[in-house]
This record gives C-alpha cells, structure tokens and sequence, in this order.
C-alpha cells in the first residue's frame, strides 16, 4: 500500500500545525486508498511518535538522534531524505511554517521533484495516483491547480486550511530509520529571540484587530492594542506596517506572513492588498475601517465603516467595555 | 566577496483585481498594458546586498535576472542604485512554476561569476512559488538561510538575521551560501537619484548563457476564482453612532 | 522617427514617482492645509538629485536639459503642484545666472544652487509691473564699484527664503537720466526686508512674498550681461521655464483625471457604475483629449528648447497656454464629476482644481502667451 507520509517536527506535544497536516494525511491517505504515516525527528521521538499514532497514523518513522536535539535544515533534511528513501511515500506533507518553506523545496530536489508551497486543497485519483493541489498566485488573484503524478509528490500546505486531526487509536509501527550521516549545521546561532506574545497569539486568536498604512504611526497602534486586548483578541498589520517600522514583522498578517481564522477581523486603516486579503480571508466576519469608500478592502469585507478609526475605535471600546 | 542578487521581472502585483485577466485560451495572466516591475522580496535582497557591500571593502554586487531581453530592465534598476554588475541569464518567457528551472540557471550563472553570496526574494510576486532560492542551496551544495531579513560581516564570516514565525534568530555561517530574504523595515530598497537614474540605461549588461535543466511543476489548470461578497456599510453620521451601529452589527451576527 | 519618450526617461519617470509616492504622497494634503513650506521634502528633492536637475554637469547638476525636469515636474505635479514648484522654482530663480552670466558667476553661485542648499527665486515682477516688464519701476544706481538698489517685488515665489534672487530694476544713469532694464544676482543681505507672504487661492504651501530693497548695496560684479540687457534675460528665461510650468499643469491635469477615472468606476448610482453613463464618458473622453494634447506639446517644447530650434520659444507659449487651460478644464470637471465629494476638502480634486488656476497666469499669462503666438505668426511690426 502507498504511504502518506507527514512531516512533524515537535517538541514534547503535537502542535496545530501537526494536527493539521495529520489531518490533511489522513484525508489524501483515504482517497488514495493509501496508509497515513508520520515522519518524527529528534533527540527523543517517542512520545511525539506515540501521538502521531493517537492521531491517525499506522507507520512512524523515527529519527532520533543527539545531533537533533534542535530543527536545523540541513540535519533533518538529511533525516527526512532517509526516511523517504526508505518508505518511498507517494505523497510527503509539511505545513507552510519557518521549517516547512524550507525544507519541502530542499527535499523535493534531493527526491528528484519539485514542490508545491502553500496549498489549500487537493483532489486526489484513487485509479491514477494522481493528486491535483490548488495554491493560490498572483497574490491570490488566480487558483492554480498542479497535477502531481509522479512520486512522491511534496507539498506544504497551507496554515488554517485543513482540519486538524482527531484522536483516532491505529495500531502504529514505529521503524526507527538511521540515516547515512548527519551533517552538522553550518550555520552557528549566536542569538535567538522568541516574541513574547503577552495574551492570545495571533494565529489562534478568535478576534484580531489590524493596522495599516491609515494608521500613520506606531503610536496610534495603541488604540488597537486595548480593542484586542478588552476582546480576548490580538493585533496584526499589514506589510505596510511592518516595512514602516511601526510594529514588529511577527504582527504581520498576508500571504508571506500570519495567516489568521478569526471570528472576526477588524482591518483599521488597510487598503486590502491581495497579498494582505490572502492572510486573513479564512475569517468569519471581516470588518474594514477606512476614510477611502474606493480601497479595496470594502471588496473584500462583510461590514464596512467609512469613516476615520480614530473617531469610531474610542466609541466602540465603550461600547465593548459596556458589555463586560 | 562577490555578492549575487537574483532578480526577477513581473507583471505588476499591485494591478488591481479587477483589472486581473486571464489571456484567453492560455494558463498564464494578460500581460498586455500591465507594467513590469522588479519583484518585491527581490528589491530587499537587492537592498541586503548592497547594504552588505558598504560594510565589507572589495566587495562587489552583481545583479542577475533570468529571462528575455526586456527583462533587462531590471538590471537597469539595480544598477540604478549603483549595483557593479549587471548579467542576464537568457531564457524565453516562460514562467509558469518553473522555479526548479530557474534555480538550475542562476546556480550556472553562480559558478561562471565566481559569486561568493547569493541574494534571492524569498517568493516571486507572481507565481508565489517560494522556490528558487532554495533549490539554488541544493544545486550548489552550499549551506542556505531561510527568511533573511539583513546581513552583516562579522568576526567569523557573515552574520546573518533570519525572522522566525515568532521573534528572530542571528546566525553565524561562512560563504559560499545562499540567503534567501524577507522584507523588513531595515531592507526596503533605496530611491535612485537622478544622474544614476539616467546612467544606468548607458550601463553594459552582460549575458551568461546556461543550458536549462532541472524540473518544474505542470500547471493543470489556471483560474480566478469568482468572489461574492457584498459589504454592508454601517451607516451613521459620526464616528460614535458608526461605532454604536458597528457594534449591534456584530452582536447580531453573533460574533462578538 | 519615435514619439515614445527614451528608456532613460521611462526610468527617470519611474524613479520621481517613487520618490515621490514615499515622501510627498503622504503629505500632499497636509502642506496644502498647513500653508507651510516642507523643508523636509526640499531636503529629499535635493538629496536624489532633483533640485540638481536645472544645471549643467559642470556646477554640480545633473545637465541641465529641460525635458527630463518637464518630466520629473509632471510625475510630482500629479501628486502635489506645490511641491512641484521646488524644483520648478529653483529652475527660474538661477535660469537667468545660466544664460547670461560669466564663467567667474556661474562657479560662484550654481553649485550651491545645484545642491539644493541654497534656495533662489526670480524678481521680476512689481506692484504696478507684471505683464508690462517694461513698466517696472525698482532702480540701481551705480555708487562706485556697487550698484544701489531700490524697489518693491511683488508675488515672488520663495523671495522670502531664498538665499540668492535674479533681480530686475533699471540702471539710471546718473547724468543723463536714461534708464536700462538689467538683472542683477542679489544675496539675501542688508537692505532686503521681506513683507506679506500672499495667502493664495492655491498651490499652499508655497511662500510668495513681497520684497521691499532699500538702498540695498549690490557689487558691480553681480550684474548679468551688460547694463540694458535686462528684457532679453527675462524673455530667455521664460522661454525655458514656459514648458515647466506647462509641466506642472500637465501633472495637475493627469492627476485629477486619474482621480475622475477612478472615481466613476467605483461610484455607485441608480445601480450602476457612473462611469456607465454617457454624460460622464463624454467628459473623460473630453478630458483625456485635453490631457494627451497638453502632454505632446509639452513634450514637444522641452525637446525643441533642449535641440534649440528656432520656433522653441512660440512652442513653449503653445505648451504653458494650452496646457494650463486643459489643467482649468480637467480639474473643474473632475470636480463635477465628483459631484459633492469634489466640493469637499476630503477629496484631492479641489485643491488641484485651486493649483491649476495660477498655471494660466504666471511666468506670462495666457493672454501674453497667445500674443507671442500670435506674433509669431505674423512676423515682425505686428
């Protein structure tokens, strides 16, 4: 039988990410007639192999291994091109994440293929073996559909866009896979800075209030600030935002940055780039905020307020405070 | 050190989605009347490399595209900002999620430069493919950085800054590598001036010719997808009855 | 035979809209609200070289051709004439240092004019003096190796905070009592009191002062030309700068109409777009026309003045008269078009419809224009 094979990189427990490529596997595995399988990589394995077979999959292939106590490209590359060279998948998943850009291009080559990045579904052929995935172009403007018939198809999907997985007992196999050799990583780190998120982080937030180009500075990002944060919610930007220096790249909602599923996505002051629309258009209810009746985003929105964010954000946060 | 930035023309993202066709009978966009214009990501590599040149003595920048005569133009652009070279890559336009292909070409062009850093956006504004830089660091077997946002010399080699999906991390690595870039606010490309401007259309480009390999992705199929969203305008005569009506708006739609 | 404009001035265009989307875009309605000269704009126009683009590479331009800057004003005009009137100014203020004066004048005030640290302007006109040069009333008397000057300047552009200022006034001489039109270079110095900066209908932001010159002392070795030469330097000044200002309301012009564009494909009304009905397409129509004529002719006259031919001056009358005239036309019907939204001061077309006016009254107004036109064509004694 053919095998799915997903990609997971945790540490300790499986993360959204995880369960949403487990999920999107175990879809294509049962169109495909194929058994789901995880690839799991690290120091210690087995707790995140033993979840992965919680999840649905039936073959874990593990490479543990000191020298990968931490994800560096090149060490789990080498451990992911054994893994494939031994389970030889028809399908290799990853997630559109910092690991999954990189590695699925990387791996697809060493395989032979190319990879497709940031897809947002697939229809697969039982009888060909051949998937077809959509990933949106041109900044999301176009739907392109690309068929992969030839083995192993590599593909990072999409944050936000599968179901994730739920708990689902098969009995799993672990194979525990040695790689030839494992290069060490070229690159030294000197520094790494992780963003403390004070509150909800913005991916799982249920309400996100975003900032744009109107918004003229950082400090009027405060405004969005106590919205978000009288909402249980978090604050985003658009790529304006970002190269403008007003808030930290980590905010940044689009295509190449945060893709988010709210409730409800409150844009202040954005205009509605494609590429900005592309990270959050998942969302229930989109709310646009803008002096300009003709930007783009009134396009792309459910309820739109022509008006200046600086004389309607101040009235809605009593209201909200009203409710509390 | 030889810095090499990879640059790709594209019909202009920013047209506006209703001005977005498709050309009849074909997988690819209407190109007719839409402007051209140098990548996004690709105009921060531009900027990294030559903010990186300015810090390190005798190094040089040399800006290389991959496509027909017209995709020169680019070039023009980077030497506009006073890059040192300027090389084009010929291929026949033929975009279409060929990345793989590409990659195979600017890694010939590498080699023939000499190059000791090679510069890449991290996605082409078109296709979206997030490709090319990082098949470069398999063809040329050097050590690549994802998410790249500057690069400084350091003690030890070069130290560069990669954005992760929370927060950041700073690395240490020798050239040769690759670094593929992601825009920031330190790495929006600079303005010409004038004179440059001008110069730059007098300014030799040089031609590389590299034999295509290397695989690419079959399109399917090619479509806009059909949208329907009406927006209610909350209406309101300031921003307080705006603000009020917003609110009971939300609260019906039971979201809030 | 190509009537398509240069790569070189493809990228020149690209590189000012740029420049000009990231600094002045931003700011456009703000300088017109404020009425406050934006030294930090001056600042990035002289950084990137457009303020350098009036002179010769010799003196720390970038060559001195009037195409290029007709272009770069074009692509800044769309967005805000007043900022427009930077470079523009700074062409007529040092103009007349260009063409007529000594190499020994030329090194000591262009560079620092090409470099946009120092600022110039032009004196010409006066209270009781503006079409009729000849009328004007301001004298120098030479007083031993300086000549005195006496006189009030109105509508100066910048007079109040330029650092150098191409002068007219009438050398008298002292026994006969004849009188000479001459130009002088004047620094800002003793004897030159700025009064009343005008508060205008539009292009804001844009200082325009009245200068009053009380015997104020100006070294014999400032004069330009020979004394009388006056009349010819003002005309040959204004030969070059007639297609910038045509520049600028060519900007004006396509910046309202890109507004219009817009405007009638977004705006809703009894179901459909406006930009369906044929009343508002006869007006586009009408508007692009006027709009693509005024940018040839424009173009035409640059070049023509760059390859100095012979009938550069009457295409530079053609140009600035049509030109602004299709700028009063294309702004007040953007306006209409906007219908109440064009009447606001939410909305850019209001103010571009206040920067258009001047267009056809300075630098010559659209009268005198068509009398050189005219005259042109008629020959001389007409």
């Amino acid at each position: 039988m053919s095998l799915v094979l997903t990609c997971l990189f945790d540490q300790g427990s499986l993360s959204r990410d995880s369960l949403e490529v487990l999920g999107a596997g175990k879809s294509i595995a049962a169109e495909l007639g194929a058994e789901l399988a995880a690839a799991v990589v690290g120091a210690e394995t087995g707790a995140i192999g033993a979840a992965a077979g919680e999840y649905g999959a039936s073959k874990i292939y593990a490479v543990q291994d000191a020298a990968l106590a931490q994800y560096y490209c090149e060490g789990y590359l080498a451990a992911l091109e054994a893994v494939c060279r031994e389970c030889e998948p028809a399908v290799v998943l990853f997630v559109t994440n910092a690991p999954g850009r990189e590695m699925a291009p990387r791996l697809a080559k060493r395989l032979g293929r190319t990879a497709l990045v940031d897809c947002l579904s697939f229809n697969a052929d039982k009888e060909t073996g051949s998937i077809v995935f959509t990933k949106p172009v041109f900044g999301g403007k176009a739907m392109a559909q690309v068929a992969m018939s030839d083995a192993p198809a590599v593909v990072a999907l999409r944050r936000r866009s599968f179901e994730p997985a739920q708990p689902e007992q098969a009995a799993a196999e672990t194979i525990q896979v040695k790689p030839p050799a494992i290069p060490p990583n070229p690159f030294k780190l000197i520094e790494r800075v992780e963003e403390q998120q004070a509150g909800v982080r913005l991916e799982d937030a249920r309400v996100v209030v975003s900032g744009g180009q109107g918004l003229g500075g950082p400090e009027n990002f405060a405004l969005l600030e106590e919205l978000a944060g009288l909402l249980g919610g978090a604050v985003g930007a658009s790529r304006v935002a970002v190269d403008s220096g007003w808030v930290s790249s980590s905010k940044q909602v689009g295509q190449t940055g945060k893709i988010v599923a709210p409730d409800i996505y409150l844009a202040v002051g954005i205009s509605g780039a494609c590429q900005h629309l592309a990270g959050c258009s998942g969302s229930k209810v989109i709310v646009a905020i803008n002096t300009d009746s003709e930007a783009p985003i009134f396009g792309a929105a459910r309820l739109g307020v022509i008006g200046d964010y600086k004389e309607v954000l101040p009235p809605l946060i009593e209201k909200v405070k009203e409710m509390a | 050190m030889q810095i090499m930035v990879c640059l790709k023309q594209i019909l202009d993202p920013e047209l506006p989605p209703r001005d977005f066709r498709l050309e009849k009978g074909e997988m690819t966009p209407a190109a007719e009347g839409v402007p051209l214009v140098m990548s996004s990501f690709d105009q921060n590599a531009l900027e990294v490399g030559l903010q990186l040149r300015e810090k390190m003595a005798g190094a040089t920048v040399t800006a290389v595209t991959v496509g027909p005569e017209g995709a020169e133009d680019v070039l023009r652009k980077a030497l506009a900002v006073k890059a040192d070279r300027a090389v084009r890559v010929p291929l026949e336009q033929d975009s279409k999620l060929s990345g793989g292909i590409v990659a195979g070409l600017l890694a010939g062009a590498a080699r023939e430069l000499g190059a000791d850093l090679v510069l890449c956006g991290r996605q082409a504004g078109d296709w979206d493919g997030g490709q090319v830089g990082l098949i470069l660091a398999e063809e040329l077997g050097w050590p690549g950085a994802n998410l790249v946002t500057g690069i400084e010399p350091g003690s030890g080699g070069l130290v560069l800054k990669c954005e992760l999906d929370e927060g950041y991390e700073v690395l240490e690595g020798n050239a040769p590598l690759v670094a593929v870039v992601t825009n920031h606010e330190t790495n929006v490309l600079r303005i010409a001036k004038v004179k440059d401007t001008m110069a730059a259309m007098r300014k030799k480009v040089e031609q590389i010719n590299v034999a295509p390999q290397g695989g690419r992705l079959e399109l399917a199929s090619l479509e806009i997808p059909v949208k329907e969203v009406n927006c209610e305008i909350i209406p309101g005569e300031d921003g307080v009855e705006k603000a009020n009506n917003l609110f009971k708006r939300l609260l019906e739609l039971k979201v809030l | 035979m190509n009537f398509e404009l240069d790569k070189e001035l493809l990228f020149l265009k690209e590189m000012v809209r740029d420049l000009v989307q990231e600094k002045v875009a931003p700011r456009a309605a703000e300088i017109d609200e404020q009425d406050e000269f934006p030294w930090d704009i001056k600042e990035a126009l002289a950084e990137h070289e457009i303020l350098a683009m009036p002179f010769p590479e010799e003196y720390g331009g970038t060559g001195g051709k009037v195409l290029p800057m007709v272009i770069a004003i074009e692509e800044i005009a769309k967005v805000s004439a007043s900022v427009a009137m930077i470079p523009s100014g700074q062409c007529l203020g040092s103009v007349a240092i260009i063409l007529a004066g000594t190499e020994e004048q030329k090194q000591r005030f262009l560079p620092g004019l090409a470099s946009g640290e120092k600022m110039c302007a032009y004196g010409l006109t006066e209270p009781n003096a503006g079409s009729d040069v000849g009328g004007m009333q301001s004298t120098a008397v030479l007083d031993g190796d300086e000549y005195i000057i006496n006189g009030t300047k109105r509508f100066i552009t910048f007079g109040n905070i330029a650092d150098i200022l191409t002068v007219f006034a009438k050398i008298v001489d002292k026994n006969t009592g004849e009188k000479k039109l001459s130009c002088f270079v004047v620094e800002k110095g003793e004897g030159l009191v700025v009064r009343n900066l005008e508060h205008k209908m539009g292009v804001k932001g844009t200082p325009t002062a009245e200068l009053f010159f009380d015997n104020m002392r100006v070294p014999a070795a400032n004069l330009l030309g020979a004394e009388g030469d006056g009349f010819k330097i003002a005309m040959q000044v204004l030969d070059k700068t007639r297609s910038e200002v045509a520049a600028q309301a060519l900007g004006i012009a396509q910046g309202a109409l890109d507004y219009a564009v817009q405007y009638a494909r977004d705006r809703v009304q009894f179901g459909s777009p406006i930009g369906k009905f044929q009343a508002i397409q006869m007006k586009l129509a009408d508007m692009e026309m006027k709009t693509q004529a005024a940018r040839y002719l424009t173009y035409v006259a640059a070049d023509k003045y760059d390859r100095k031919a012979h009938d550069r001056g009457k295409y530079s009358a053609i140009a600035k008269a049509f030109a602004s005239d299709a700028a009063m036309y294309v702004t007040t019907e953007a306006i209409q078009i906007l219908g109440g939204y064009g009447y606001s001061k939410e909305y850019p077309v209001e103010r571009m419809f206040r920067d258009a006016k001047i267009q056809q009254i300075y630098e010559g107004t659209n009268e005198i224009q068509r009398i050189v036109i005219a005259r042109s064509l008629l020959g001389r004694g007409f």
